[in-house]
This record gives C-alpha cells, structure tokens and sequence, in this order.
C-alpha cells in the first residue's frame, strides 16, 4: 500500500497568497485538477485508489464522484484497463448541509449560499441529488463511506430547526455508510477508516 | 497495489498544506501576446519557451502530460480556453498542474506520484525545450474524429469534453479524448498513439463497433 497526497486551490491569477487557495476554489473547478492528478498515480502504474477527503477536500472528493457518474468527467483506468478508485471517503465534509444552509435545498436547489459560494459542492440540482445519484450509479463500482464528527459545526447535521433539513446520505436508505465519529482524533473512528481502506486493497477485493 | 490520496482540507490541522498552496499561486507571469484559445502544444511551446515560469522552478522538471477539461472543454478545431501541464520534479516526487490560459502560466495544483523513470515524457526539460515528436490536438481529434468519433456525436449527442496526451510508464504517448453527453450512458474514451494516431483501445460499449 502506498499513499500519496494532492494539494490544490490554485487559479493561475486570482488566489490570494496570504488566504488557503482552497478556500476561494469551488470544488467544481477542481475535479479537472483531480482527474489529471489521477491519471498521473496510473501513468506510474497505480491501481485501486482509495480517495480520503477531509472538509472541503471531502467535498472535492464528492465532486469529482458526482461529475465521473453524471459523465462529466471519464473513469480513469488503470494500466490493465480496470477503474482506478474503487473507493471514496470524506471526512468532516460539508457535503450534506451545514450551519449556514439557511434554505432547505429540496425545495430550492441550488440555493444554499454555504455550499455554492465557500465549498462549491452543489449536491443538489435541476432537482435532484447527486450525490444520491452517483451512489446509484456506481454502486459496485465505488464504495463510498462518509465520516460526520458530530463536533464539528460545518460538516455535522445539526437540529433540524437550525440548520438544514434533509438527511444526511445514509439517513435516508442510501446505500453510503456514515459513520459519527472524528477520523483526526478519535482511534475508533480512525480504525474504522484505515479497515475500509485495507478492505479495498486487491487481495482483499 | 493500493494508493490512498488525501485532498486539501480547509481545517487548521492541515497546516503544511496551507503554506505548500500558498506558495503554489505566487510563480505566474503573464504575456499579453498569448492568445485566448490554443492548441495543446502551441500552449506547451508558450509556457516552455517564452514563458520562464516553469524553467525558473523546475529547471530540471519532466513534462509528463497536457490536458484540457472541464470546464475548460477543447473545441472541435483542437483549441482550448485553458492547457494544464503537468511537470514532474524528479527529486521531490511532486507532480505539478501549471495552467497556461490567456498568457499567463501559473500553479494550480501539486500532487505526489511515484515517479517511474521509463515514463514517456512530452518534454525533459534538462535536455531542452524540444517537444516529443508527437501529434497536436488540432490533428488529434481529427483522428479520433475519423476513427468513430464523429458517427459516435451524430449517433448519441455526445461531444467532447477533455482530452489528455500522456503515457503509461514503459509505453508511448498517447492522446485519450473522451466523449459524453452527460446524464446519459454515452461516455466513449478513444485512445490513439500520439505519434502515429493508431487505434490502442476505445473504452465505451457504445462506441460504433466497426472501431470498437
């Protein structure tokens, strides 16, 4: 097993130095950056990629899952062929909603402010759930486990009279299993995430 | 084998990364010679040769990929808003994405690979800015376009919507230009041989099967 990292964010002329790139990026602008950084880990001869996204590197990650289903972008093969990630995990992620997701984005998609302007990750729209969608999809394809830390006020479901109102994926018989739990501090949850990084290792599969 | 890739988070733990991206905007230069859409090697040739971006930082840095996609989607005529080169420094193992998009050529994304040594690069930068002898994507997509691409628009709806000229370690370049109409199950991968534009594999099980 092998790791490696990618750092992005940039826009050749807009980033402010002083702030994290990231943070001014949507998502959506970065999936592109993502494929090429795949292709690259192929090039070398890598082969069943597990991503980890933690916050808006989650919604990253769910970005590019969501633009590869809806065709958007290619699956990235490997050299023999086969798909290289066989599997997604993000991490404390506002994929679902935070604190600032004033509007319920199933009755108007598309409108929370949080996510479209400081993340970028339009889960929602034309009406639909993309993330839902792309689970569908790739179901067999791509596993998908999503960690929500209950501390953490912009990726946690909060009360649903303070924040938003749609349940978070796996709340609503999504086939995405979520586990409650911080990945950074907590050994259990940690544990958990390196056993689903293992169980996709080839000899596992 | 099994690669776990970590993406930038926004959370104050990740405070390396923070200061590897902060340093990732700061190397641009601009040119206001460039034009606004170009080919893939035209761009290549700008950053490489009039441009000193990418020689100032990676005088040694191996030039392992160009590509465009979304949502810089290269036209019918080969032309792209924007060209990403991916440049390789062969010391530290970090991949850099270097845009090269209305005369300026800056970083936006950086990346760690285990950097094979047999890879087939577009250019080696220690020899030269020479580019390999290797088709441009204005001639590229007219062979994918001949090869089933254009009877795969006409059939599906499809268009183009990236293109990528790298190669596998210990193999050639290749182009890969993908078509799709998104929210359908019309996506199709046309690989050619960068040099000849021989067919290597078509990925897509719709794809015209006279080429499939």
């Amino acid at each position: 097993m092998g790791m490696a990292t990618f750092n992005w964010g940039g826009t050749g002329g807009v980033t402010i130095p002083s702030l994290y790139p990231s943070t001014s990026v949507p998502v959506a602008n970065a999936a592109g950056r993502m494929e090429d950084q795949l292709r690259w880990l192929a090039l070398q001869g890598a082969s069943n990629i597990v991503l980890a996204g933690h916050s808006k590197g989650g919604a990253l990650v769910m970005e590019y899952l969501c633009e590869v289903a809806e065709g958007s972008q290619p699956m990235v093969n490997d050299v023999n062929g086969r798909p290289l990630v066989v599997a997604v995990s993000a991490m404390d992620s506002p994929i679902g909603g935070g604190p600032s997701a004033l509007v319920d984005p199933a009755v108007v998609p598309g409108t929370d402010p949080f996510l479209s302007e400081f993340v970028g990750f339009e889960r929602y729209r034309d009406g639909r759930d993309r993330l839902r969608d792309a689970a569908e999809k790739l179901k067999g394809k791509v596993d998908i486990r999503i960690y929500d830390n209950p501390d953490d006020i912009v990726s946690s479901p909060g009360p649903q009279d303070m924040t938003r109102t749609q349940p978070y994926p796996g709340d609503n018989g999504l086939d995405v299993q979520v586990t409650h739990g911080e990945v950074l501090r907590d050994a259990a949850t940690r544990n958990d995430f390196w056993q689903f990084v293992h169980q996709h290792e080839p000899a596992a599969r | 084998m099994l690669r776990v890739v970590t993406f930038a988070a926004l959370g104050a733990v990740l405070l390396v990364v923070l200061v590897v991206l902060g340093a990732c905007s700061l190397g641009q230069s601009s040119s206001p010679a460039a034009s606004a859409r170009m080919t893939a090697l035209a761009a290549a040739r700008f950053a490489l040769e009039r441009d000193s971006t990418i020689r100032a930082k990676l005088p040694n840095g191996r030039v392992g990929s160009i590509s465009a996609n979304n949502p810089s989607v290269p036209a019918m005529d080969g032309t792209a808003p924007e060209w990403v080169l991916g440049v390789a420094d062969p010391v530290s193992f970090v991949v850099y994405q270097y845009a090269v998009k209305d005369g300026r050529v800056g970083v936006v994304a950086s990346g760690t690979v285990p950097l094979k040594d047999n890879l087939p690069l577009v250019a080696d930068l220690v020899n030269g800015n020479n580019l390999a002898d290797v088709m441009d994507s204005d001639r590229a997509i007219q062979v994918t376009e001949a090869l089933g691409g254009a009877e795969y628009r006409k059939q599906t709806g499809a268009e183009i919507l990236s293109m990528f000229l790298g190669g596998f370690a210990g193999q050639q370049l290749e182009w890969n230009v993908f078509y799709s109409k998104p929210l359908t199950d019309h996506q199709a991968t046309l690989r050619i041989d960068a040099r000849t534009g021989d067919r290597i594999k078509v990925d897509g099980d719709d794809f015209p099967k006279k080429t499939n």
